[in-house]
């Protein structure tokens, strides 16, 4: 498996983020973004139609003038809109495109040569298997209050001390998980 | 001056940023997310490990449609 050089991985991360920022004014958490589509995903399976931008402005405008006694002027700039769904689109894109500048595209492969090595060629296994780490994963994030990225990028940069052990958290079980499995 | 600590659940509020695209938003955002964070609403459901529902105001009103 190629990947880019990580520099080129820092930078790319560092003009998401500022971007993910300056449009959205959100720090950049995936997590988040992925419940946020959940949630509006299931208010709408629950027949209950989620407030649209002007919607949810115009509300905010009426408690705030509720609440402080002041009336909201209207917003220079506005969030995309379904940005939410753009931005875990864009999380495939940009993973398509890594994959296709670096070479390393296989149509069809759902895991590299550790992964056979440790979970079989089966495809079921290796499905379930994805499954099951997705599983723990989403568990980790909802008990860790954030992901790599919502404590590593953004709790970080913000000199979060919840963020450093969070991350401290992560990256250590990876490495030694990591190491395991290569020693196995 | 020191500047206060903001909330630690800036980074997954729902909400919070719809306070920053209007000028006289930013008060709920003065007034809860920095500094006086433990008066907000929807930083106590998230202490206790819930998420809050993205219409949760931090004066612990709902936000509702206006027609």
């Amino acid at each position: 498996m190629r990947y880019w050089p990580w520099w080129l991985g820092g930078l790319a991360l560092t003009a998401v983020s500022l971007a993910h920022w300056f449009l959205l004014r959100r720090m950049f958490a995936v997590s988040s973004r992925v419940n946020a589509l959940v949630d509006d995903a299931r208010a709408r399976l629950a027949g209950e139609a989620p407030m649209s931008q002007d919607e949810l402005e115009a509300a905010l405008a009426a408690a705030t003038r509720d609440e402080f006694g002041v009336d909201v002027q209207p917003a220079a700039a506005k969030p995309p809109a379904r940005h939410d769904l753009l931005f875990v689109l864009g999380i495939m894109g940009g993973g398509l495109l890594a994959a296709l500048t670096t070479g390393s595209f296989r149509p069809g492969g759902i895991s590299g040569e550790l992964f056979q090595r440790c979970f079989g060629r089966s495809l079921d296994l290796q499905l379930a298997t994805l499954l099951a780490g997705g599983v723990l994963v989403g568990f980790g994030t909802r008990m860790a209050g954030g992901c790599t990225s919502g404590h590593g990028l953004s709790g970080l940069s913000r000199l979060q001390p919840g963020s450093a052990l969070a991350t401290v958290a992560f990256f250590g079980t990876a490495a030694a998980v990591s190491l395991l499995l290569g020693a196995w | 001056m020191e500047r206060p600590e903001a909330c630690p659940h800036v980074p997954s509020c729902d909400l919070y940023p719809q306070f920053q695209f209007a000028s006289n938003l930013a008060m709920w955002r003065e007034r809860y997310c920095n500094g006086r964070f433990a008066n907000c609403a929807r930083f106590k459901l998230s202490e206790q490990g819930e998420r809050p529902p993205a219409a949760l105001l931090p004066n612990g009103t709902l936000l509702k449609k206006v027609k």
